[in-house]
């Protein structure tokens, strides 16, 4: 079981997505990136300093963060606002290979 | 990391600030009985008082818990309460909101006559002055472009008509200084601690003319003319009910006294600022001429560009509506947002060549994809 906690989270300015920071047990791995389930887009950008990714699952959330690091970003989509903890731990636990 | 959010919250706070802030947090309450502890606080507040009647350079200096609660006291109390409202292009929403409260009890309310970029139409305004109007809120500085509004001359226009003015002075309250010689006349300033001065957050102040008519917003104990139910006549004990945060009025004090011994060249900042910008190829949104800048990058939302700069640039910088959509509206950003970079005093030469890097790089992923960066 991943146990991964919000850091911190916030709404945008537009009163729609919510976004939480969470912290995972361990960096994340380019192969980790395949795990996600009913992605759109798979993005690493990797010709960046730090390499970079963006995962797009649309209607549910939009994962960011940097590679072989432990915190990500999952910003959820307004339909699932009022689960969006949920919503992130589900995606945090895709990305860890435990769901 | 490179912190380019001066606009929200400037850092690093004076050291001096934080010092004295610290040193009150042992002090009793002053003006609550006649002990030699309590005078002690009483002359520290008495002392900031002064020293932020100084940076201001006219008024009876009145703390509240920053821009906002001074933005509320000033709008909502004002006695009568106005019939029609001149509201700022580029009102931050602590001026917004509060005249929407008055919207809802009947209080009409219209945008000032304004060219493109946000900055007041004086003729119109003079010669397209409704009738009934008793109030004008204005900006003196905007927090999404920078754009520092004709302050003394809309007031002149203003008193011409029989108008009060408020002015929210978040963003050049440290900068602008005395006050009084940008804002000449205006009936009330409104500003925080935390901004330009560099002092704590949750303190601020109203600084006003004595002769403005404000009903308290809130009542409560000011240490003296207790027996009676209303709040003293008097300012600024009438707008001061209840115990004061004395460690952050220490501090805003010490921030005031610093500020106003150490001016930094932040026109030169901000010039830097906006040619960098341009020259890595982005969008600027409005212009202004304090050191807070707007930009987009077409086809990347303002968050994304702002994840980006922090996570891989550890670049600080504020995506979004910036609390100002009215501004956004003017600007034409209201749907999308943009990315505010703002710089403080220890924002350095270094710093502003990074960002621009950074930005050109994103840039260049977005126009060219990964491959080329």
């Amino acid at each position: 079981m991943v146990l991964s906690y919000p850091v911190a989270t916030s709404r945008d300015c537009f009163g729609g997505e919510v976004l939480i920071e969470v912290t995972l047990p361990r960096g994340i791995e380019r192969a980790d990136l395949e795990r996600v389930r009913g992605a759109a887009s798979l993005e690493v950008l990797d010709g960046f300093p730090r390499p970079f990714f963006r995962i797009d699952v649309p209607g549910r959330f939009l994962l960011t963060g940097l590679l072989l690091t432990t915190s990500v970003r999952v910003t959820v989509r307004q339909v699932h606002r009022d689960r969006a903890f949920e919503v992130a731990q589900e995606a945090a636990r895709e990305l860890m290979g435990e769901a | 990391m490179i912190y380019l959010d001066h606009a929200a919250t400037s850092l690093p706070r004076w050291p001096e600030a934080v010092q004295g802030a610290s040193a009150a947090a042992n002090w009793p309450t002053p003006g609550r009985g006649h002990h030699h502890l309590q005078a002690a606080a009483a002359e520290q507040v008495e002392g900031a008082r002064r020293s932020v009647r100084e940076l201001v350079g006219f008024g009876v200096v009145c703390f509240a818990a920053g821009a906002t609660a001074a933005l509320n006291q000033a709008l909502l109390g004002l006695t009568p309460s106005p019939r029609l409202i001149g509201i700022d292009p580029l009102a931050h929403n602590a001026t917004r909101r509060p005249i929407a409260c008055l919207q809802r009890k009947g209080v009409r309310c219209f945008v000032l006559p304004h060219h493109a970029g946000g900055r007041i139409d004086l003729a119109r305004l003079r010669s397209e002055w409704p009738a009934e109007t008793d109030l004008l809120a204005v900006t003196h500085g905007s927090n999404v472009t920078g754009l520092v509004q004709p302050v003394a001359e809309v007031v002149e226009i203003a008193h011409q008509k029989g108008a009060k003015v408020v002015v929210d002075c978040a963003q050049t309250a440290g900068l602008l200084s005395p006050l009084d010689g940008h804002v000449g006349g205006a009936d009330a300033v409104a500003f925080s601690a935390h901004k330009g001065l560099r002092g704590l957050p949750g303190c601020g102040a109203l600084v006003l003319r004595p002769d403005l008519d404000l009903e308290p917003l809130l009542s409560g104990g000011t240490g003296h003319d207790a027996e009676t139910d209303a709040m003293p006549a008097e300012y600024p004990a009438r707008l001061e009910a209840g115990t004061p945060n004395l460690a952050g009025i220490v501090a805003m004090g010490e921030a005031a006294r610093r500020t106003l011994a150490h001016p930094w060249p932040w026109r030169e900042l901000a010039g830097h600022l906006r040619e960098a910008l341009r020259g890595a190829g982005v969008a600027l949104v409005g212009e202004g001429t304090l050191p807070i800048v707007s930009f987009v990058i077409e086809g990347l939302p303002a968050q994304g560009v702002e994840e980006l700069l922090d996570r891989v640039y550890d670049i600080v910088v504020r995506s979004g509506l910036h609390c100002a959509p009215q501004a956004h509206a003017v600007m034409g950003s209201l749907a999308s947002g943009t990315v505010r970079v703002s710089g403080g005093s220890a924002t350095t030469a270094e710093e502003v060549a990074a960002l621009t890097r950074a930005v050109c790089h994103v840039v260049r992923y977005q126009r060219h994809g990964n491959q080329v960066i």
